[in-house]
């Protein structure tokens, strides 16, 4: 592959990009488990990854400013090989009990089918100061899940640096995994080590989510923090 | 597109200030320039844009179509002083519309909106079933009784169905019902098949009522005719696991039928009662068939036609569906103008970094807009000239950065400088001037980009426009060496944020102490005025107008935009006696005044950045391509503890105490994980090895040689 790599090599000083070299990107046939988001067209072979965090829907004000879920995505309920995780992206935490029923019901429409669903994972900004307000929301809201259906978060990784050690682990005993986001648009963040190595902080499992296409190499020590659990990949669309 | 990491990613886009934790100055500003050309996630412009996500761009036209409700206050909406960006997808989002703002009505149910299951009209649908059944004259009371109980209790398998049987089968088995119930009890034999997924019995019994005496009745199974059969054509079609659905019909002939049916609905019910779902969903039919030629005039048609009892769906909804099934789907037939504008802005985006590492290429999704792809789109444009032209001009500047072509495509100003009237349609025209302005600004003619931007102030009335406004007139002083205009008093520069990266970044110091004085100006102004002088006046010399300068205490900076945290901060800095003596900050300054090279008094400047969390103020400078990023009026660099290290350790005149202390600090700036958080250019781990073994060899008898253990 070295003709590949210095064609590549030629583009980046091109564009007076120099960041990292070709081989230190997310590669999506390299891990798992995957977020396939509203818009994304799977890849070919999505059928074999291990878990895949599907998105469902959005909740956040409607037309007539009240919150509503709008459905998204673009899968029915059907038999599915990979662990599912069902995600819902939150612009308001204003949830009245219709939508709440209204992700129950499509869990159970999911959970119908052969094929396993593990839980809910919920999307939405918590800022640091708002940690504990999000944590109240999220222990209201499992206790409305079933109880064999776990609840995730997507997390900041300034949750673990820069929240109280109080608040964080208010969210940790509220969820049963916290996927925490190395990126930024398509890019993985300045000083994502530094960030990495906070995460010793967070007392449950979670997991890195990784923009496949971002420069990424694992920080020294991850491997040694048991609470990690391994990668989540947001495929992108090919150009 | 390129929506597609909105979702996830943006959530880290502006609270993620940098790895350092809580200092002041580590709120970002945000890009606060008109000139955006990578795309800009939901961050945006509030005109024409080509870094502005595709859903932006189609709702900015939208709203020229179907203008919002009068806005009570602009000015209310751009005072979050902790925003960093100019404009944001979600403020469109947060400008609700009443439901009477559309054709139609849009109802709350157990299910999701949008594409999640045909259930979300069981609610309703038994809503209107029980009040037809009420009205119809020929339905005795007992049948109305059995009819409403077996619709109440009828197991759809959409709700919570927990009976064992319902009403439904054992009315349909009753031989002695009246004409009208038994065409009731068809109606919901046929509604029941449907939510079951029994799509042949559904067509079988609704089939029976094209001629029901109940005019409800006629309705509804003439539209439900046409579901039926779109729901069976969806069968398997979006079996697998996908984030973009990615049909694929195989039951063509009931796709077929369903368009069909719904045609045959519309033409009888033009407004009927089921109308705006028909015309709705008879786009699905298109989407499902691939056919992006009508699919594409069905977008076109709801574009314009908010208000139309026929369209369907709130225009932030639409924004989204276009963007998912039409623009990443790689429109091909578009002709529609509105659609291929917002197509061809993509074109014109800049590519990120990522996808060189990643595709290998610049490969943006789009290859870049030409002059002859634009020209060959010309036919397409003949009803919206004005649209045409712009995008012409926009070309020009983004694809060409040809400024003078864009002045000469733009044509004159419009309404001229000497005509009254008003920017219209509000939002395309506010973006032909907003590219007139960035032209001028570009070309660097500076009065005339003054001129423009003053004349536009007053027409640009719609929500957002304003400040978008005053960032270009700002920019314009600034960079034409005038920057006290905008601190005048009569100055129609009113956004605390724009004034603010002004006074932090740009302003010297006599402005800042005009600022200070200027009692019109908000304390939380004055406050910060008073800050950046003094903390500049401490940081490059100015140590006897600090004198002067620091008297009384800094107001309202709390209320200051990206100065969270300054409210810590005083310049009565008392001093310390650990881990290095300092006298209080006055006192520091005037010893400096009498030696400026003083080591221990630059350590004791040094101290007060430190422990006042300030090294963060001045990092993160804007770029020269935005507001405040122009030659600093102030004299002298901006400051960082690390260059400050570096001088007095490398200086041979400073004394062996104030040598080992500046190692220590210099050492320690990389703790506890190798950042640099002191500013300055970074050094590598050799030299953090070098200072390290210095002080140890050295200085091993300083306290801070015996307590620095490492380094990093």
């Amino acid at each position: 592959m070295i003709t590949a790599r210095c064609v590549l090599a030629a583009l980046l000083c091109f564009a007076s990009v120099d960041r990292v070299v070709a081989d230190d990107v997310v590669r999506a046939a390299d891990y798992d488990a995957y977020w396939l988001w509203a818009g994304v067209k799977a890849p070919a072979g999505v059928d074999k990854a291990r878990v895949i965090y599907l998105l469902q829907g959005e909740i956040g004000p409607a037309a007539d400013g009240s919150t509503r879920l709008k459905a998204q995505g673009g899968a029915t309920p059907g038999p599915h090989a990979p662990i599912l995780w069902l995600v819902y992206r939150a612009r308001s935490l204003d949830w009245g009990p219709e939508v709440i029923a209204a992700i129950s019901r499509r869990l159970a429409a999911w959970r119908a089918q052969p094929g396993r669903v593990v839980g809910i994972q919920v999307d939405f900004d918590a800022s640091t100061r708002d940690l504990r307000n999000y944590a109240g929301f999220l222990r209201r809201f499992k206790d409305a899940l079933p109880a064999d259906c776990a609840l995730g978060v997507t997390g900041l990784m300034d949750w673990a640096s820069q929240a109280e050690p109080e608040d964080l682990d208010q969210i940790s005993g509220a969820v049963d995994e916290i996927v925490f986001q190395t990126y930024r648009g398509h890019e993985t963040v300045g000083h994502v080590d530094a960030y990495v190595r906070r995460l010793g902080r967070v007392r449950i499992p979670f997991r890195l989510g990784l923009a496949e296409g971002a420069a990424w190499s694992p920080p020294a020590g991850l491997a040694d923090n048991l609470n990690f659990k391994g990668y989540v990949v947001f495929l992108r669309n090919r150009p | 597109m390129r929506a597609c990491l909105a979702g996830v990613s943006l959530i880290a886009l502006f609270t993620v200030a940098g790895a350092s934790a809580c200092g002041i100055g580590d709120e970002p500003l945000g890009r606060w320039s008109l000139d955006h050309r990578e795309y800009h996630g939901e961050g945006g412009l509030p005109f024409l844009s080509p870094s502005n996500d595709s859903r932006l761009n189609l709702r900015l036209l939208m709203l020229d179509a179907h203008p919002l409700p009068a806005a009570s206050s602009d000015h209310a909406e751009t005072t979050d002083l902790a925003a960093p960006p100019l404009f944001s997808i979600k403020q469109l989002d947060g400008a609700a519309r009443s439901p009477s703002d559309y054709g139609v009505s849009f109802g709350g149910t157990q299910f999701a909106d949008g594409e999640g299951t045909r259930c979300v009209s069981d609610a309703s649908g038994k809503q209107a079933f029980l009040e037809a059944v009420k009205a119809d004259a020929g339905v005795s009371n007992t049948e109305r009784d059995l009819l409403m109980a077996a619709r109440t209790t009828m197991i759809s398998g959409c709700g919570a169905d927990q009976a064992a049987t319902d009403g439904v089968d054992s009315l349909s088995q009753n031989a002695g019902l009246s004409p009208s119930a038994r065409e009731f009890t068809d109606y919901l034999t046929g509604a029941k098949a449907f939510y079951k997924g029994d799509f042949d019995l559904a067509t079988a019994s609704l089939g029976k009522l094209d001629k029901a005496g109940n005019p409800w009745l006629r309705e509804a199974a003439r539209y439900m005719a046409a579901r039926i059969l779109l729901n069976k054509a969806q069968v398997g079609a979006f079996a697998a696991l996908d984030g973009a659905a990615q049909p694929k019909v195989v039951d063509s002939a009931s796709l077929a039928a369903s368009e069909a049916g719904f045609k045959n609905y519309l033409s009888a019910y033009p407004t009927g009662r089921y109308a705006a779902s028909a015309r709705g969903l008879l786009r699905r039919v298109y989407w499902l068939a691939g056919d992006q030629t009508r699919l594409s005039a069905e977008y076109g048609w709801r574009l314009n036609h908010a208000r139309d009892p026929q369209a369907n769906l709130d225009d932030n909804s639409l924004a989204q569906e276009v963007d998912t099934k039409f623009i990443s789907a790689g429109a091909g037939q578009v002709r529609d103008p509105d659609l291929l504008a917002v197509d061809d802005l993509m074109r014109l985006r800049t590519a990120e970094p990522s996808d060189y590492y990643y595709w290998g290429s610049a490969a943006s999704a789009k290859p870049v807009l030409t002059e002859a792809d634009l020209a060959a789109q010309e036919p397409d444009f003949k009803t919206r000239e004005n649209l045409f032209a712009f995008l012409r001009a926009a070309r020009a500047y983004y694809a060409d950065g040809d400024a003078a072509a864009t002045l000469r495509l733009l044509g004159p100003a419009q309404p001229g400088p000497t005509q009254p009237g008003q920017l219209s349609p509000p939002f395309l025209a506010f973006s032909r001037e907003a590219l007139r302005g960035q032209a001028l600004m570009a070309s660097k003619q500076w009065p005339e980009a003054i001129d423009h931007w003053t004349r536009l102030l007053p027409l640009a009335s719609e929500r957002w426009q304003r400040e978008a406004v005053e960032l270009g007139l700002a920019m314009s002083w600034e960079r034409a060496g005038t920057l006290n205009k905008v601190f005048a008093p009569d100055s129609p520069i009113t956004s605390p944020r724009i004034r603010a990266i002004l006074l932090r970044f740009s302003a010297g110091p006599i402005l800042l102490r005009e600022a200070v004085a200027n009692s019109k100006a908000t304390p939380a102004e004055q406050g910060l005025a008073h800050f950046v002088l003094l903390f500049k006046e401490a940081t490059r010399g100015q140590y006897v107008n600090f004198l002067k300068d620091d008297a009384g205490v800094i107001k309202d900076i709390q209320n200051t935009p990206y100065m969270r945290g300054a409210d810590n901060v005083s310049f009565a800095w008392p001093g310390q006696h650990e881990p290095y003596p300092c006298a209080s900050l006055r006192g520091v300054i005037g010893e400096l005044q009498s030696n400026p090279g003083s080591a221990h008094g630059k350590l004791c400047i040094a101290e007060f950045v430190r422990v006042s969390d300030l090294d963060n103020f001045e990092r993160d400078e804007p770029t020269g391509s935005e507001l405040g990023g122009g030659k600093s009026i102030f004299p002298g660099a901006a400051y960082s503890r690390g260059e400050v290290y570096k001088l007095l350790i490398d200086a041979p005149s400073t004394p062996r105490d104030d040598r080992a202390y500046a190692l220590f600090r210099a050492i320690n700036c990389y703790a506890p994980n190798g950042d640099n958080r002191c500013g300055g250019k970074d050094v590598d781990k050799t030299q953090r090895k070098a200072w390290f073994q210095m002080l140890k060899a050295g200085y091993g008898a300083t306290p801070w040689a015996q307590k620095l253990k490492y380094y990093w």
